[in-house]
């Protein structure tokens, strides 16, 4: 049997298999259609200080494998997530990530200072989302902004930090890089690709928040080329370097974007993922992550493949 | 939401089922009927069987193969021991690959999922404070609406009541189907069809009298559930003062209907429908307004008080 444990920022995933941000709620909701310890994590819905009811109007719109989202970053708050959600999460088995989303810095560091005194063993930094009018994806679009919140979330806690980064950045890679240097411990990319749709019968935008993110996999192709991008990019990038001058300094990057299939998560493991997220998926089909995970089992041990590092990046090595 | 059904604490499987039948009832409506038993997902992996449903429910489906990412949301109209029957009508991609199965084909599905509509039997059973209010000596007077591909759900229901113990409406905008032995078990069945091909040619409001009713169980278009709603919270009368809609609207958005109502407003409780991705509530995709915040269409849904809803 293959090993398909990973060890990133110094937390062990059972397999690299991990439950999206915002597709899988806090765990629990899909308890009774499938194996939920069976998954190497689970990321929580989009956490903020305060509550957030979410965008008014049409939230979801389905486009040719994909699937535009317009929720808003609706949660209960991160002071109710950790009062009721965060104990029953944690005894799921998997990997809890805390979803770690926001407007203005304060509320952030604030968010990250009250998750810092819990026992959640990871925190997603979200600088991604595109649908919230303040603060969000605004946070990852350049390097500056990026790296500011990372460092000021950084000094908050001492969880392992992981950043989850945009598509929508112009430069990916600078932002990456910078964000390392602000003390990311890990990356993940990358969160919905900003859109727009019209409702041709009443001649206006089918969101009320008018752009909206798109996910599923429509956008894998796109999402596994800027994976490569970055991993190639912060493999080099000076902090990289600094880390140990011979090998340099590595840093987990956990790949998603539109992963339906055992096959999909190969690609980006073989693309230099140490773990993949899946999200639309599990919404078309609840057994997709058992199966990516028994799946990536038989195909490593029909490769020969002992360990997830042995495919690790040896797409992007040639 | 709890006074309006029971969270529903049947299993729920992600599941595949063969097509057991599949025709047309009517322009662009079709009845879809699969096994129970289930179909293995993969080759050497068991079947799953199908978990009873109750009127109410709906299963995510979608048709294999598919071009389509997710399922649709399709409430039951019945279902017995060997098999679930839905009225499905032809509306976008992933419907149309639905109606177009043939008998043996497959469909991958998600559910039972959601709540279900209490019957004036529970209601009463359970002394909800939403029916003390109402009159007590006498049997509730019952009114079933269906619109449209809503009657689906109602229909499956109204034939769970006691004969004759309801009024049946049923409001299309031509050829009426979904209502096989409707007519035998309710007291009345008014049709209206906006052609005028059947019934009385018309809407809803051309022949429902609010005031008539203790209880109303509905599910169609938005509209029609609009209408209901708003119909119900302004019986004249029901409010001391007259004050009409405008006192019956407060009254509503407080959310006080049990306290507040005089016992002349009939209890609504209504079936929505939203756009759906996951069937679990997870996605908060399907939200629902409500005076109570928040709610997930999927499985705090999909019936409602009216009262509560913000439409």
């Amino acid at each position: 049997m293959p090993d398909l444990s990973v060890t990133i920022a110094g937390v062990r995933f059972t397999n690299p298999v991990i439950a999206a941000s915002g597709t899988f709620g806090y765990g629990a909701e899909y308890g009774r259609v499938l194996d939920v310890s069976s998954l190497g994590g689970v990321c929580s819905k989009g956490l903020t200080l305060a509550p957030k009811p979410g965008n008014t109007g049409t939230r979801l719109v389905e486009t040719p494998s994909g699937l535009i989202n317009s929720i808003g970053l609706e949660n209960p708050g991160i002071p109710h997530f950790i009062e009721h959600e965060l104990k029953s999460m944690l005894s799921l088995g998997p990997v809890v990530l805390a979803n770690l989303s926001g407007s203005t810095m304060e509320t952030y560091v604030e968010g990250a200072a009250l998750l810092d005194v819990t026992d959640v063993p990871m925190i997603e930094l979200n600088i991604s989302c595109p649908n919230v009018k303040a603060g969000g994806m605004a946070w990852g679009l350049d390097c500056d902004a990026a790296g500011s919140i990372t460092a000021a979330v950084r000094k908050a806690t001492k969880k392992p930090l992981v950043v989850k980064l945009s598509p929508n950045a112009p430069y990916l890679v600078e932002v990456a890089k910078a964000v390392v240097a602000s003390g990311a411990d890990a990356l993940s990319l990358v969160n919905t690709f900003q859109s727009f749709a019209v409702d041709i019968e009443r001649a206006r935008p089918v969101f009320d928040n008018v752009t909206a993110g798109l996910a599923g996999p429509a956008i894998r192709p796109i999402a596994l080329r800027m994976l490569r991008d970055v991993v190639l990019g912060v493999a080099e990038c000076d902090v990289a370097r600094a880390g140990n001058p011979s090998l340099g300094k590595f840093v987990p990057v956990i790949g998603l974007g539109g992963i339906a299939t055992w096959r999909d998560a190969v690609e980006f493991i073989m693309t230099g993922a140490s773990a993949i997220q899946v999200g639309t998926a599990t919404f078309a089909d609840p057994h997709a992550m058992e199966e990516i995970v028994s799946g990536l089992s038989a195909f490593m041990a029909r490769k020969g493949y002992a360990c997830l590092a042995d495919m690790r990046g040896i797409a992007v090595r040639v | 939401m709890s006074e309006t059904g029971c969270h529903d604490p049947s299993p729920r499987v992600a599941a595949r089922a063969r097509v057991v039948s599949n025709r047309q009832i009517a322009p662009s409506v079709y009845e879809l009927v699969i096994g129970r038993e289930g179909v293995a997902r993969a080759e050497g992996s068991k079947p799953e069987g199908i978990p009873a449903p109750v009127c109410g429910q709906f299963f995510m489906l979608r048709a294999r193969p598919s071009g389509v990412l997710l399922g649709r949301p399709i409430s039951v109209y019945h279902s017995d021991d060997a098999t679930i029957t839905f009225l499905i009508l032809k509306k976008g991609p992933g419907t149309a690959e639905l109606c177009d199965l043939r008998e043996g084909g497959f469909l991958d599905l998600v559910g039972p999922i959601g709540n279900r509509f209490l019957s004036p039997d529970e209601l009463v059973r359970a002394d909800s404070p939403l029916v003390s209010s109402l009159a007590a000596n006498r049997p509730l007077r019952v009114a079933v609406i269906g619109g449209g591909i809503g009657v689906a759900p109602v229909a499956g229901f109204a034939l769970g009541l006691a004969d004759k113990s309801f009024d049946f409406y049923a409001s299309f905008r031509s050829t009426p189907y979904g209502l096989d032995g409707i007519e035998s078990r309710a007291r009345r069945l008014v049709v209206t069809t906006e052609d005028g091909s059947a019934g009385v040619k018309g809407m809803l409001p051309a022949v429902f009298d609010p005031s008539q009713y203790d209880l109303v169980y509905a599910c169609g278009p938005t509209p029609m559930l609009r209408y209901i709603k708003e119909a119900c919270a302004n019986v004249a009368g029901a409010n001391s003062g007259g004050a009409g809609a405008a006192s019956a609207g407060k009254n509503a958005v407080n959310g006080n209907i049990a306290v507040e109502n005089s016992g002349s407003n009939p209890l609504a409780f209504i079936s929505l429908e939203e756009h759906m991705a996951c069937g679990a509530g997870a996605c908060l995709g399907c939200t629902v307004r409500t005076v109570n915040g928040n709610r997930r269409c999927c499985v705090d849904g999909p019936v409602f008080n009216a009262a509560e809803v913000i439409l």
